[in-house]
């Protein structure tokens, strides 16, 4: 259960966020490349959260995820700091990876298993790459949804994402947002029956 | 299912629905949000800050050199634009340095007194092209060889050739 006192956290993090953001942003602009790298030390594991989220692969969320760090690398100075700087990669993303999942180019589900990078895992790693039959299910259910229904209701449990931010993403209302939501989750609780 | 109730939990996550179907699409929403996505572990985040340093090392080579690549690219006709303005650019700014010489000025001017007079007289100024003619001997010559050119030719054959008659020739002339 949320608190009001944890609601209060958030959105001090948030401003605080949006400050620091907006000084990495100014220092980038000015020609600090480091101040860039910042941000993608701080977003990385965000961004490829919500690529992974979409696809189900790892190389192809991996790809989406340097696509659009270099995307943001050379758009970083049109952003208008409208949004905070982590809906707007989140943004970049999402649209990457919806061009990816609706033109049919993700390869077939590689089993979730990071096999491009030789690495040691840390322990438990091995367990936590394993879904259980209820998870499959979910998210095959979800894969069956119509891709706006999908995009939505992945985005809007994609951490702590608000309706308004999942609707700055989508590029719709506040509204449409809560309705694929509800929606979405109709169809899923109907399947999964 | 009410769909005010979800929107509204939407709205504030601390206030869930108090009706069971409502609250069982709710643990849905839930259950999807703790859906993980496996960490690839530090050594894919070292590898994937490399290889990222590396792409936008290229993407900024790509930027610096992207004016010329952009101009070989460019369409034909707009290399004939620039090459156009540069021509009457050039045609336009070039020196004129040869009419500002003093000796050329003063000859086109000697030119343009001449060709003055000529046309103020009036014998003169009635001459046709055909009475640059006046030569006799110049007409028999071209009359009976064709041309001039042909005229010399076989006036001057080797065999015949007679220099005392050619000097007298000319002395008769004048």
């Amino acid at each position: 259960m949320i608190t009001l006192a944890d609601q209060g956290t958030f959105v001090t993090n948030q401003v605080m966020n949006k400050s620091e953001d907006a000084a990495l942003i100014e220092r980038f602009l000015a020609g600090e490349e480091a101040a860039f790298a910042q941000i993608t030390m701080k977003y990385r594991k965000q961004v490829y959260a919500i690529a992974y989220r979409f696809t189900r692969n790892h190389a192809e969320a991996d790809d989406l995820t340097q696509e659009t760090f270099i995307r943001a690398f050379k758009n970083l100075g049109t952003f208008r700091q409208e949004a905070s700087l982590k809906t707007w990669l989140l943004k970049i993303c999402t649209n990457l990876s919806i061009n990816m999942t609706r033109s049919g180019r993700i390869t077939k589900d590689s089993g979730d298993q990071v096999e491009d990078h030789e690495q040691i895992h840390p322990p438990g790693y091995e367990e936590g790459l394993i879904f259980d039959e209820r998870k499959r299910d979910l998210y095959e259910a979800i894969n069956k949804l119509p891709p706006k229904q999908k995009e939505t209701l992945l985005l809007k449990t994609f951490q702590d994402l608000t309706c308004e931010e999942v609707a700055t993403i989508m590029k719709c209302s506040v509204g449409t947002v809560k309705a694929n939501v509800f929606n979405a989750l109709k169809k899923l609780r109907a399947w999964m029956n | 299912m009410d769909k005010k109730a979800i929107e509204a939990y939407l709205d504030d996550p601390t206030r869930p629905p108090q009706h069971a179907d409502d609250r069982e699409l709710v643990n849905l929403l839930e259950e999807i949000s703790e859906l993980d996505v496996p960490d690839p572990g530090p050594d894919y985040w070292n590898q994937f800050n490399h290889r990222l340093q590396n792409r936008l090392a290229e993407e900024q080579t790509r930027r610096q050199t992207a004016w010329w690549h952009k101009w070989l690219r460019a369409p034909i006709w707009m290399s004939g634009a620039v090459a156009l303005i540069l021509l009457v650019a050039f045609l336009t700014l070039r020196p004129q340095q040869a009419y500002d010489s003093p000796s050329l000025a003063s000859m086109n001017q000697v030119d343009l007194q001449f060709l003055v007079q000529l046309y103020d007289d009036a014998t003169l100024g009635d001459l046709t092209s055909q009475d640059a003619f006046t030569d006799e001997w110049d007409l028999e010559l071209i009359d009976e060889f064709g041309t001039e050119s042909e005229a010399i030719d076989l006036y001057f054959e080797p065999d015949s050739f007679d220099g005392e008659e050619l000097k007298s020739m000319w002395d008769q002339k004048g």
